[in-house]
């Protein structure tokens, strides 16, 4: 696993050798250290998304990386582009986050081909370069979704008409993942793994602007999502994937099938704007995700969440509120509506509360609301220093689900306090 | 009459003079190249990384490193400095959305690149344009 890990820097090193025959490789890198902790119950903030995790011992690791860019121009109108990121909740395993090639076809049109980032929300192509947004990391109630990049082609065209000026993007591919996302139990919080892999990744986005002060920006995105669970009890993925084999066992094949987190197909959309004018920032997006396949997956989580921001510059300083909400469920009425009355899974154990048990997860079942004051300084040009306080609470109360959801430990409010320093080169 | 126009002339040479100070800097590329004169509008997108190619070339943005030249540009013409101009970029390049800009040394340093690399576009001050480039557009 050491061994693999050098791979990308090799490929790296690689990229600027091959192209030492024209001088003009240019190298490019970004990084933050990001410092966190929780005062609040002594445990872990009940929002990590990206397998963040912070609690009362203030620790440096989850969101503090770095990261390295290498471009080569291979020909006047084609150049290949590497990106290796180190990110903290990965151990700092270097990683290509970016790997492709860009065809510029001519002033409007560019493709790419090879490993990309996906562009669900506004910041996700760059979520990771902090010092590109005022938070220190953008708000979690739209950012908690876990893949990061695919692999496949974004074909993009951009114009300038009068005042305005268009991006589109068109996506296809695939992406594969392994997600560590911190689980609370009865006995403490642990990590659990889940393999998430997206296929038949298919997308539109369109980004406009309008005399360089306001944004607005569209995307939807089509897939087919498979999870695996790492077959720990207290993982949610796994706990579906015992039910599946629960539903089969008693002869409803129909439910099992519709129950596997397996194939499914997904709908997001995605709607955000920014007005930054007159010292004023604002930004707000929203998300939502659908599964489109009827009753078939209806376990797959089902999103609406959002966020608005605003802000003010004084000079060099910014500081920033933001409120966030997140709301997501399973669709656990149409599960039942495709069973008999009464269906048993095993003795004393109704198909019903089975899958109660299942969607009251707090893992699954997310309803919570995010109040967050920000400061963002910036130090040079290229360093800034951002302070970040988030208070959060939880509105899902597992007694909302009867004696199905007992098991469970109820979300508790909570608040955390990140600081961090940005860079780039 | 011809004392009246000479009068006139006298009138508006320093109206001359003053708008030939006014302008700061000149947006330009190699002295042989064929793109086309731009306006100031224009070399703003440009500028931004909102035009990949021009006259059917990829373009290849030149920065001045810092000084005058740099913020009479920003100033001017980009309207955007500082940390909100990294942001911006650092938004293009690590997307992939436009190339990397090209750093530069001085005046010197854009004329001797705008010369040897092929698309490339700088800026520099009013004084330092000479021969050895073609003018896009003053500001």
């Amino acid at each position: 696993m050491r061994k693999l890990s050098k791979l990308p820097l090799l490929g790296l090193a690689s990229l600027a050798i091959a192209s030492q025959a024209h001088a003009d490789v240019a190298f490019h890198g970004y990084g933050q250290i990001v410092a966190g902790t929780v005062f609040s119950n002594n445990r872990t903030f009940p929002a990590e998304s990206q397998g963040y995790s912070y609690h009362a011992d203030p620790t440096f690791t989850p969101n503090s990386n770095f990261a390295l860019q290498a471009t080569a121009p291979l020909d006047s109108s084609i150049s290949a582009t590497a990106q290796i990121l180190a990110r903290g909740d990965d151990d700092f395993q270097p990683k290509f986050q970016w790997a492709y090639l860009k065809y510029q076809l001519n002033d409007t049109y560019a493709l790419k081909a090879g490993r990309l980032q996906l562009p669900f929300y506004q910041y996700s192509d760059y979520q990771f370069v902090g010092e590109a947004y005022p938070w220190v990391v953008p708000p979690e109630s739209v950012y908690f979704t876990q893949a990061t990049h695919y692999d496949g082609l974004n074909l993009s065209a951009e114009k300038s008409l009068g005042d305005w000026y268009f991006y589109m993007q068109a996506i296809y591919g695939a992406f594969e993942q392994s997600v560590s996302t911190p689980v609370t139990t009865s006995s403490g919080t642990i990590s659990v793994t889940d393999h998430v892999h997206g296929h038949n990744l298919t997308g539109l986005t369109l980004d406009s602007s309008y005399n360089d002060w306001l944004s607005l920006r569209a995307a939807a995105f089509v897939e087919k999502l498979t999870f695996e669970g790492d077959g720990n009890p207290n993982n949610p993925v796994s706990q579906i994937g015992l039910l599946t084999s629960l539903f089969e066992a008693a002869g409803y094949n129909d439910t099992a099938r519709a129950i596997t987190t397996s194939n499914d197909p997904n709908l997001y959309y995605v709607a955000s704007a920014q007005i930054n004018r007159h010292n004023w920032l604002l930004i707000a997006e929203y998300q939502g995700l659908q599964n489109i396949a009827g009753a078939s997956g209806a376990f797959t989580p089902q999103i609406s969440s959002e966020y608005i921001s605003l802000g003010y510059h004084f000079g060099k300083l910014l500081p920033l509120v933001t409120v966030g909400h997140r709301n997501q469920w399973m669709r656990a009425d149409k599960m039942k509506s495709s069973l008999p009355p009464g269906a048993q899974l095993l003795p004393g154990l109704s198909a019903d509360s089975a899958i109660d048990a299942i969607a009251s997860n707090p893992q699954l079942r997310l309803k919570d609301y995010f109040y967050e004051f920000g400061v963002r300084y910036d130090l040079t040009p290229t360093v800034a220093l951002k302070l970040d306080f988030t208070h959060y609470e939880s509105n899902y109360k597992t007694s909302d689900f009867g004696p199905a959801a007992a098991a469970y430990v109820n979300p508790q409010d909570a608040n955390r306090l990140l600081g961090a320093v940005t860079f780039s080169f | 009459m011809k004392t009246y126009s000479k009068f006139l002339l006298a009138l508006l040479a320093p109206m001359v003079v003053s708008a030939t100070a006014y302008a700061a800097g000149a947006v330009v590329v190699a002295k042989g190249s064929d793109i086309a004169a731009l306006d100031a509008e224009t070399a703003k997108k440009l500028f931004l990384g909102r035009t990949p190619q021009l006259s059917g070339q990829n373009v290849v943005l030149l920065f001045q490193k810092d000084g005058a030249a740099r913020e009479e540009f920003e100033t001017k013409v980009l309207q955007r400095s500082g940390a909100d101009l990294t942001a911006y970029w650092s938004k293009l390049i690590f997307t992939g959305k436009a190339n990397a800009p090209v750093e530069a040394g001085g005046d010197a340093d854009v004329k001797t690149k705008v010369n040897s690399t092929p698309g490339a576009v700088g800026y520099i001050s009013e004084g330092a344009v000479d021969g050895s480039v073609k003018v896009l557009c003053k500001y």
